[in-house]
């Protein structure tokens, strides 16, 4: 060996290698792909297939050190408090509902505005919002600790504030996809024009090219203009006017309805035979289901989930029954559980994503 | 040189031997260790080399159907990582231009404990240049592999390592 090589290696030796690095890499693989499916606006049963990703991958993020959602396993959060007139961190809705909570209303909302904005390439920091007709403004932040969904009311002013601020990008004449975003990650935006929601998405030099029907590299000003997006988006109590409030207190949103999905965890299991090893309970209530049926790519090809919405009670009879036969807590800050029935090779991933009111 | 990539040691040939076909895990564990320490002396960083070695093996991985029936799946992993280091260096160039106040970044090798001379004379190179160094006197590449490893010409190969190597002893014997 000579000089040079033996100085390199004996460089390299003195730093340890990562623990678990494996893991860390398959963990790392999954939220990419989520991402992926996430920034490409991709909503509806990708939705679940994100929030099945983050069962697969044990969590949304390195969550070493991440307090226990309060309450253990089948935690819930109440209507929070807020901290400050802006909204800033609080605590929102994980997990379930709180038994007898009052869902927010109506049910049901037509979505004008959503945002995702990644501000890593992996999920630490991930900011989402969404906005209805009527005013509601939802979002969370993928932070440590997860913030939950949380919620506040806007005036049909302040909706058609907010909305012009983002048309005023001058990004959305059009459907659009910018590849390499340098320093901006990921992310995409949906607004409504008339019937049809506008589509723009974009990502950096090493983010797959997604379907979109327009692929530019963006300029400049658009980058800026994502940037500065972000921070009005992240906070518009400080600079919106006091008249497109109806109400500013930032609450826990609390859904009508969640969305539960399975699949096998490692590799395909048909929905019948998932239906027979989940506890008798879950069985009843699921069988009788209609169901939406998607795919999720895994390290040995894809593998099916299936979707069925069942109301809040519903979910909590569910929860019961996979806590009494023993299904664990994936992660404290998502009801996802991993069920492990006596058979090998039968390991399921259960997972209760809270709908939004235009996904019910 | 007719052979473009050295095998770690011992490892994958052995595990080819012993498993057909070979698993992506079974590769991961045969390389990653290696590719890991050599991209720590690239970088002078532990969290950059595993950063890189994870985008390596992930483009391994979307592909290891065929990669893994490649004759050397062990050059395309290290001419991946060498890419994937390549076009990080231009983004976080990219970066600092546009960041109006860039975060401090640690001094590489800053985060081993014993700061000897020949650690603080490679910190003192270009990551490119230690990077050329890596592939050449490291791993035997010629300048023309190691060219195309780095997307540089054989010259620029050439020119990097032999700047890094009288660096080097510059740098060690004004210490010593």
């Amino acid at each position: 060996m000579n000089e040079t090589r033996d100085l390199l290696e004996r460089v390299g030796e003195r730093f340890l290698f990562p623990d678990r690095a494996f893991e860390r890499l398959e963990r790392r693989r999954e939220r990419r792909r989520r991402n992926q499916r996430i920034a490409a606006g991709v909503v509806g049963v990708a939705v679940f297939a994100a929030a099945i990703w983050i069962v697969m991958t044990g969590g949304p993020f390195d969550r070493a050190g991440t307090p226990a959602a309060p309450g253990g396993a089948t935690a819930v959060t109440g209507p929070m408090e807020s901290t400050g007139p802006t909204g800033g961190v609080g605590v929102g809705l994980i997990g379930l509902a709180p038994e007898g909570a009052a869902p927010s209303t109506p049910t049901r909302g037509e979505l004008v505005l959503s945002f995702v904005f990644g501000h890593t390439d992996g999920d630490v920091g991930r900011f989402t919002v969404h906005l209805y007709a009527d005013g509601r403004l939802i979002k969370d932040r993928l932070e440590n600790p997860y913030t939950g969904l949380r919620e506040q009311r806007l005036t049909p002013e302040g909706v058609q504030l907010l909305l012009a601020e983002v048309l005023s990008t001058g990004l959305f004449d059009r459907d659009r996809e910018l590849l390499g975003t340098e320093g901006l990650h990921y992310g995409g935006v949906q607004v409504r024009d008339g019937d049809r929601l506008i589509h723009l998405s974009w990502g950096d030099a090493g983010f797959e090219q997604g379907d979109g029907p327009i692929v530019t590299t963006p300029t400049p000003e658009q980058v800026r203009a994502l940037e500065r997006l972000d921070a009005r988006l992240a906070d518009p109590a400080s600079w919106l006017p006091e008249s497109a409030w109806e109400d500013r207190e930032t609450r826990a949103y609390g859904p009508a309805r969640y969305s539960v999905c399975y699949m096998g965890r490692v590799a395909t299991i048909e929905r019948p035979r998932i239906l027979e090893l989940v506890p008798a309970p879950a069985e009843d209530l699921l069988s009788g289901r209609g169901t939406t049926r998607g795919e999720v790519r895994g390290p040995f090809g894809s593998i099916p989930f299936w979707c069925s919405d069942v109301t809040t009670e519903e979910s909590r009879v569910l929860v019961e029954a996979l806590e009494d036969a023993g299904a664990r807590r994936n992660d404290p800050s998502f009801l996802s559980f991993r069920f492990q029935p006596d058979a090998p090779g039968n390991a399921i991933d259960i997972v209760f994503e809270p709908l939004l009111p235009h996904q019910t | 040189m007719n052979e473009p990539l050295r095998l770690a040691a011992g490892s994958l040939r052995e595990a080819q031997i012993v498993a057909e076909p070979l698993s992506f895990e079974a590769f991961f564990e045969a390389e990653a260790r290696t590719l890991f320490r050599r991209l720590c002396a690239v970088t002078g960083n532990s969290a950059e080399a595993e950063e890189i070695m994870q985008d390596a093996f992930l483009a391994l991985w979307e592909r290891w159907e065929r990669v893994g029936a490649m004759r050397d799946p062990t050059g395309y992993l290290y001419r991946t990582a060498m890419n994937v280091f390549r076009k990080r260096t231009r983004r976080a160039v990219l970066a600092l231009r546009r960041a109006l106040s860039p975060a401090p970044t640690p001094a590489p090798f800053a985060e081993i404990d014993e700061q000897q001379d020949v650690v603080a004379a490679l910190a003192e190179l270009t990551p490119r240049q230690r990077a050329a160094l890596v592939l050449t006197d490291g791993m035997d590449y010629s300048s023309e592999e190691a060219g195309r490893a780095l997307g540089v010409s054989a010259g620029t190969v050439r020119g990097l390592a032999s700047r890094a190597r009288a660096n080097l002893r510059r740098q060690v014997g004004e210490t010593s």
